[in-house]
């Protein structure tokens, strides 16, 4: 945890300091000890990269921390917010705002509302069946495909801004300013503090709904909570970044496979590791290649499977 | 301390699959309950802990939340998780929610249980890298931890051995004799009943026989029953 902690806090300077332009760590070290800087060196430093790179440490500790969250709560390996529907959804919500040319802060409403709309469709079947995992998961693979259908079909209906919805659906940082910092931020806060708080439930749910249930827990409280904060997490993260995958699903596992242990130890290490993982996604997104932006979603993907992949067959080594 | 008076249950409306039961289990007390697969054994547990709510008969006393039936009931059952990312001592420390949501590891309570269970020596290890065995001993020390006064076990030896299921009873009949009223839904009819004090023996729903060990041992009953030979015991 310390160890991340500081390389966390290493990182965030040095992201702020790299950029594909001629503005860097010079013009950054001038800013920071009130030293004569350009109007544009300030706006690139203060208006352009650093929103973007809290946003990029914000939305990674969010999407993690709902996919640590999803796992927990399904005892399901595969869960993530990405399964249950919750950031097609979102991204369904974003894109319908973004086609009738709505703001960001609308973007957000618009997100956060299809969330909770599919949050309540996945309800019923798991009021039926006392909130049985599977039941959940298949309900959210099912809403899953028809949002990723109906975001298909507002991309057919885009014409000329089809490559922005295009861009915005692979997931990037660029939209991000102060304005989507403010809705970023308490939604991350407040998400965070809820799930540690409920950390002792979330690690009773791994007992199975009967041992929780007799343990005390009341199962309907907790898994409607969660099933709210990852609604919450995802769709603010998903509005104001678009679809990035993967980090939900994996990082919560990579963190997993290198210690493990309680809800109350894994999810902070879970939020810092995604954080980590999804500011250097994007500082790789903006520099690897001059003059032109490779999304986000991309670069994780493509980093991420192939060590994701290294740590499962390490742990089939020491298994075997 | 427990009780239920002509309880009947029957699932979605289909045919009672326990009809009029009336038994009391005392504190101090082991019980055992038997019977063949679908007498119901793993129902009536269900409805004594309150996990099922029956329409006909009663079942005392009726706990107010979750949380309050916790602090009084603790289950061991019989599906032993597959995969926990806990040590056995954080495993153990489940067992304090009732009382203390912090699931404080050190606890001097979880010390203590995992001492009495010849755990200490694992307590740093993985729940994961535990034999089925072990495992199961790690659950019932979670429910030891929870300290309740009674305990309610599901068919707790189906994946143990012999000697594993012998000093699974041993430590169950010590625990009954330190107050607690220990409940066992079992299909073990050959080391278990020597553990202990009553044995309770469901047919078709119904309550067949409630009697020592010895008794029903001696009694044609048990062998009608389960279709055993004349020789069985």
């Amino acid at each position: 945890m310390k160890y991340l902690w500081i390389t966390l806090l290493l990182a965030i300077p040095a992201a702020w300091g790299i950029g594909s332009n001629s503005t860097g760590f010079a013009q950054l070290f001038q800013l920071l000890t009130n030293g004569e800087i350009s109007a544009a060196d300030r706006i690139i430093l203060l208006d352009l990269r650093l929103p973007r790179v809290l946003g990029a440490v914000f939305v990674g500790g969010m999407l993690s921390a709902a996919g640590c969250a999803a796992q927990n709560l399904f005892r399901n390996d595969l869960a993530s917010p990405h399964v249950l529907g919750c950031v097609n959804a979102a991204a369904l919500g974003a894109v319908a705002a973004l086609l009738c040319g709505a703001g960001s802060v609308m973007m957000g409403c618009c997100a956060l509302g299809m969330t909770i709309l599919t949050l309540f469709i996945l309800l019923i079947p798991g009021w039926q069946t006392h909130w049985e995992g599977s039941t959940i998961i298949l309900a959210g693979v099912a809403v899953n495909a028809c949002c990723a259908a109906l975001s298909s079909g507002a991309l057919y209906l885009a014409d000329e801004r089809l490559n922005t919805l295009v861009f915005w659906l692979l997931g990037g940082f660029w939209r991000m300013g102060w304005q989507e910092l403010c809705l970023l931020v308490p939604a991350a806060l407040c998400g965070w503090g809820i799930l540690l708080k409920m950390a002792p439930e979330m690690d009773m749910l791994l007992l199975g709904d009967r041992g929780a249930l007799m343990s005390g827990v009341s199962l309907k409280k907790v898994k409607i909570t969660a099933l709210i904060v990852i609604a919450l997490l995802t769709a603010a993260a998903v509005s104001c970044c678009g679809v990035i995958g993967f980090v939900g699903l994996a990082v919560p596992h990579i963190v997993r496979l290198t210690g493990g242990g309680s809800f109350r130890r894994v999810l902070p290490l879970t939020i810092l590791s995604g954080a980590l993982l999804l500011l250097g996604a994007d500082l790789g997104g903006r520099t690897l290649v001059p003059d032109r932006e490779i999304p986000v979603g991309i670069i994780t993907a493509l980093a991420g499977a192939p060590f994701f992949f290294y740590l499962l067959l390490r742990r089939s080594r020491n298994h075997a | 301390m427990l009780e239920c008076k002509a309880l009947s249950f029957s699932y979605n409306g289909a045919e009672n699959v326990l009809k009029d039961i009336t038994l009391s289990f005392a504190a101090g007390r082991f019980y055992g309950i038997f019977g063949p697969n679908g007498s119901g054994k793993s129902t009536l547990l269900k409805l004594l802990t309150g996990e099922l709510k029956s329409r006909s008969g009663t079942v005392s006393p009726r706990w107010e939340s979750p949380l309050i039936r916790a602090r009084n009931i603790a289950l061991v059952e019989q599906q032993i998780p597959a995969s926990l990312p806990l040590t056995v001592e954080e495993t153990a420390a489940l067992g304090r929610f009732p009382w203390e949501k912090r699931n404080d590891a050190c606890h001097e309570k979880v010390a203590q249980v995992l001492e009495e269970l010849e755990l200490s020596a694992f307590r740093k290890r993985p729940f994961n890298a535990l034999s089925g065995g072990e495992r199961q001993r790690v659950m019932l020390a979670r429910a030891l931890v929870q300290d309740t006064p009674i305990l309610c076990l599901d068919e707790p030896g189906s994946s143990l051995d012999i000697g594993f299921q012998h000093s699974l009873c041993r430590i169950l009949k010590r625990l009954a004799e330190q107050g607690k009223c220990v409940i066992m839904v079992s299909h073990d009819l050959f080391s278990a009943p020597s553990y202990l004090d009553r044995m309770i023996l469901l047919e078709k729903g119904k309550v067949a026989a409630e009697e020592t060990p010895e008794k029903l041992r001696k009694s044609p009953l048990l062998r009608r029953i389960f279709n055993l030979p004349d020789e069985s015991f």
